[in-house]
């Protein structure tokens, strides 16, 4: 059947009284956080059509006819299909509800209509959440679900008062929340995903390549994103310590570094002091390679180590993962493999005749392995380099022109020249890349690594001690390692000479005035949030569940007893209620639990009141019955019904009848 | 089916199902629950777990909407039939507000209202009718889509003792054959007893329907009213017998009119049925008296 004309107007303008503005303001308020995102031609157009509601709604503004808005909606759909290549997907995806929600604003008749824009609402605040997990927006996205809400509220209640619906949604929001609880701990969790891996899911991630090529960290070494943050149980290492290795590279052709084919045969190493344990909470890299202090002790489940003591876990990480790891920070190597040493030694094909008649040098003049890394090292100390985060670009055999040349460059030069600089030698060396240093939080007492702090060092095999690890870096800039990426950058940036400054001069570039002491203390302790929430509500996933089911005595729990389970709890309270609200008669108010007092004591004498018998013909049955106290009767029956029914609330009164009752004592007489 | 002075809405006397829109809500539940899965995102996972918790609280807050109401009625104000009966429903709440409750019937429906919090709120329904006698109140129904309008919570059919006096439908044209005379006696079409008529005049707005030759209007001869030398007589007798040519409702309606016209016209007037004698009297209660008798007459009386 379809509605008249005049109907869908009468429903219209019901539903417009009673949610436009509200439905205007979740619409906006939800896509406040996606208009960065989204192309600004987008924004643009979103924006225009919200004022063309805001008008229809304010000054009455026709709407559209229905050839524009298919046109709009033709022409909206097939720019999103050339702005992404596709409709689906997060990002397309959330682009296209977000416009047909803007064009479902021009044509709104029925409450179907309204409800529909809420649902879809609905379906943006959850699409927000797909971006970014951060806390600041499940805050501002929790506001918006009770607008939402209310804005439900107000659709079905007509003439709600705003205050009536917030509070309404709210009270409902908070009502859900145990149930909702119950959900998140039982709702069976499924791993990977349902319909192959969203290709968008972890566009935008970043983390260190497997490749290094002089120039290549610097792209990491200006993001300031999280790579992950470290929990020590006990004491945390000093900063020269804090290497986290990721990646060993082996084979290089002179320009770019890979990690080659793995050389069989892994090396035991002897550990010299107890290890340090703690918790590692990666950001989603994209990538299976696990940064890990040296050296990690073993592999947890779903990882494993790789040659060159690295922890690689099975899968790319792309969603945040924690782990609980242990490391060596001192140890010992006794003999180093075949294959190891030959790919240790790997040169590229070309090796310019200086950079060779420099390694021939030292190996002439020095004694042992150990006395060239040193000669290596005081090189860099004592020639004219220079630490930077611009190096000038380098040509075809960046190593040469880079020692010999420019002179200038940053972490990923030192290395690859000093690895190459040893194999020239004969010493087997080899590159490790993965992270330096990280921010301690003391509110939280983690650290924070974050992008910045990507760093490339070497390792040398000496006899008789094993892989030991030489920063040529921090022969040249030993701030960066001292005082961390940051901090350099900063001290780069006020044209700080690096290498010599004493360090009082040092700290005091460093020292932040109030403002910004504040502004660190501000952020780290939002981070400290973060980190505490990412811990406990966004790391729950399959394993963590599996954990705590097993906590609760239930092991290998298959997905469907688990919804089983949480149907029969939802059931119980629900049953609970049900029954406990069936159960509870109306709790009489104080005047009649008195005048039930008065009856019972007249029971006790004999008289009974039946259930439907009125107050005024009781008294009159007493009366007659006992007539030595038929006075008594009338005057308590006469103020009860004074008290209840008169509609005046007399504490005098109250009193008064409450005292008659309590002297009334017909049985002893 | 709840029958009584009163019915209390009691946890059987519920039902609970959801309506259009909470099928579409439950529709994007499934698909934001797929696509928590698919992306394997925590916050999407709890976001629509908070959904799903509020339409399970929300079940309660929809059954406790409408929990212990006391439901009663009462007649309204007699009608003729063919007029809408306007029954009056009241809902007694002894705890707190109730929202968004929907009075149904077969043939009505009351737009949706809030009861506060222990007070009474009464509303009226309009019924049609279409016979005479006493009208049953409908069996009602009270629903609500409160708090979300994802549910519709409703009661059992209530049959509540509440009634409405409708009248007999007054027949278009007025009878003129008032029979009157003291005692008993009566002359059909006669109009005596001091009645003098004198004759026609053009009718002039103001004057008593009552007078209206009702007669010459029919020959169509125009409006004209009757004129009468003296005042009107004391008493008239309606009686059923001076209609006998015509079926029971035909007289019923016949005599409905006669009442009206003679209350108009300010007579005396006495109702004659089988087994029921009114003397006569004029005033809006004994107009009542005789429209009654008249709604409640038994065809084989």
């Amino acid at each position: 059947m379809k509605p008249t004309p005049e109907i869908l107007k009468q429903e219209n303008a019901l539903a417009e009284r009673a949610a436009g503005y509200w439905l205007l303001g979740a619409a906006v308020v939800v896509l406040l956080p996606h208009a960065m995102r989204l192309p600004v031609w987008l924004s643009a157009v979103l924006a225009a059509l919200f004022a063309w509601r805001f008008f229809m709604l304010q000054r009455a503004w026709p709407a559209p006819n229905r050839w524009w808005r298919w046109l709009l909606t033709v022409l909206l759909v097939f720019a999103l299909y050339r702005e992404y290549g596709t409709l689906f997907g997060r990002d397309a995806g959330s682009a296209l509800l977000a416009a047909m929600l803007a064009l479902k604003f021009l044509e709104l008749q029925r409450l179907r209509d309204y409800v529909l824009s809420v649902l879809l609402i609905y379906f943006l605040i959850v699409i927000g959440f797909l971006y970014s997990q951060a806390m600041w927006l499940v805050v501002y996205l929790l506001a918006v679900f009770v607008l939402t809400t209310a804005t439900l509220i107000r659709l079905a209640v007509p003439g709600a008062r705003a205050r009536f619906a917030l509070r309404l949604a709210a009270v409902l929001l908070l009502q859900a929340l145990p149930l909702m609880l119950a959900m998140h701990l039982l709702f069976p969790r499924l791993q990977g995903a349902l319909w192959g891996l969203p290709q968008d899911a972890n566009a935008g991630l970043t983390g260190l390549s497997d490749e290094m090529r002089p120039g290549s960290i610097q792209e990491l070494s200006l993001s300031d994103d999280i790579a992950f943050r470290a929990h020590f149980h006990g004491p945390a290492p000093p900063p020269a310590q804090r290497y986290w290795r990721a990646l060993v590279l082996w084979t290089t052709d002179g320009k770019n570094w890979t990690r080659g084919t793995d050389p069989r045969g892994g090396i035991a190493y002897e550990a010299l002091e107890a290890p340090l344990s703690y918790s590692l909470t990666l950001e989603p890299s994209n990538k299976p390679w696990l940064p890990a202090l040296d050296l990690p002790v073993r592999a947890p489940s779903g990882t494993r180590l790789r040659s060159g003591f690295v922890l690689e876990a099975n899968a790319p990480v792309r969603e945040r993962l924690s782990l609980e790891l242990g490391a060596h920070t001192r140890y010992r190597m006794r003999a180093l493999g075949v294959a190891e040493r030959r790919a240790a030694l790997q040169r590229p094909e070309q090796i310019s005749p200086r950079v060779q008649a420099l390694a021939a040098r030292w190996r002439e003049t020095a004694g042992s392995d150990a006395e060239v890394v040193r000669a290596a090292l005081a090189h860099f100390r004592a020639e004219k380099y220079f630490y930077t985060l611009t190096p000038p670009l380098l040509g075809d055999d960046p190593v040469d022109e880079f020692l010999f040349e420019t002179r200038r460059g940053f972490c990923e030069h030192y290395a690859a020249a000093f690895v190459t600089l040893m194999r020239s030698s004969g010493i087997p060396a080899r590159i490790v890349t993965g992270y330096q240093g990280g921010e301690y939080n003391p509110i939280g007492n983690y650290f924070i690594v974050r992008q910045l702090d990507a760093h490339a060092w070497a390792e040398v095999w000496l006899p008789g001690q094993g892989w030991a690890r030489m920063d040529p870096t921090a022969a040249i800039a030993p701030e960066r390692i001292e005082y961390g990426a940051d901090s350099l950058r900063r001290l780069l940036a006020r044209g700080a000479s690096l290498g010599g400054a004493p360090p009082e001069a040092l700290r005091d570039m460093l020292a932040l005035d109030a403002f910004g002491r504040a502004r660190r203390q501000l952020r780290l302790s939002l981070d400290a949030a973060n980190s505490a929430w990412q811990r406990w509500v966004l790391g729950y996933n399959q394993a963590r569940q599996r954990e705590f089911l097993a906590q609760l005595g239930f092991e290998n729990v298959d997905p469907l007893r688990l919804v089983g389970l949480l149907a029969l709890l939802i059931a119980l309270v629900m049953g609970f209620y049900v029954i406990a609200t069936r159960r509870r008669a109306p709790r009489p108010d104080p005047v009649q639990r008195v005048y039930f007092n008065f009856c019972r004591k007249l029971a006790r004498s004999g008289l009974v009141r039946a259930p439907q018998e009125g107050a005024l013909a009781f008294a009159e049955r007493g009366a007659q019955q006992l007539p030595q106290h038929a006075a008594a009767i009338q005057s308590i029956t006469r103020l009860y019904i004074h008290l209840r029914y008169g509609g005046t609330d007399n504490a005098a009164q109250r009193q008064l009848f409450a005292h008659q009752v309590a002297s009334f004592h017909p049985a002893r007489t | 089916m709840a029958q009584g002075a009163e019915a209390v809405l009691g946890t059987r006397q519920i039902y609970i199902l959801p309506t259009r829109h909470g099928l579409l809500f439950v529709l994007v539940l499934v698909a934001l629950a797929l696509a928590a899965v698919n992306y394997s995102n925590a916050l999407a996972y709890l976001l629509t777990f908070l959904l799903a918790s509020m339409a399970v609280v929300s079940l309660l807050h929809a059954q406790r909407n409408l929990l212990k109401l006391r439901v009663t009625a009462a007649g309204g104000d007699p009608v003729f039939a063919g007029e809408p009966a306007t029954l009056r429903v009241c809902l007694h709440n002894d705890s707190g507000a109730r929202y968004a409750l929907r009075l149904e019937s077969a043939q009505a429906t009351v737009m949706p209202f809030n009861v506060p919090a222990h007070d009474t709120r009464c509303v009226a329904l309009s019924v049609p009718t279409v016979r005479r006698g006493r009208l049953d109140c409908p069996p009602l129904t009270l629903a609500s889509v409160f708090p979300l309008g994802i549910t519709r919570v409703w009661s059992r059919r209530m049959v509540l003792p509440a009634r409405c006096l409708v009248y007999p439908k007054p027949a278009e044209e007025a009878p003129w054959q008032i029979a009157a005379g003291t005692e008993g006696e009566s002359r059909p079409g006669v109009l005596q007893d001091g009645e003098d008529f004198t004759g026609l005049r053009t009718y002039q707005p103001g004057d008593a329907p009552a007078r209206i030759s009702w007669k010459t209007l029919a020959r169509g001869q125009g409006l004209h009213t009757k004129e009468f030398r003296a005042t009107l007589a004391e008493s008239v007798w309606l009686d059923w017998e001076a209609f006998a040519p015509h079926d029971v409702e035909t007289r019923l309606s016949l005599l409905c009119r006669a009442v009206l016209e003679a209350e108009d016209s300010g007579l005396a007037y006495g109702l004659r049925l089988p087994g029921v004698v009114l003397e006569p009297d004029s005033g809006a209660l004994h107009r009542h008296r005789c429209l009654e008798a008249l709604a409640l007459h038994e065809a084989h009386a």
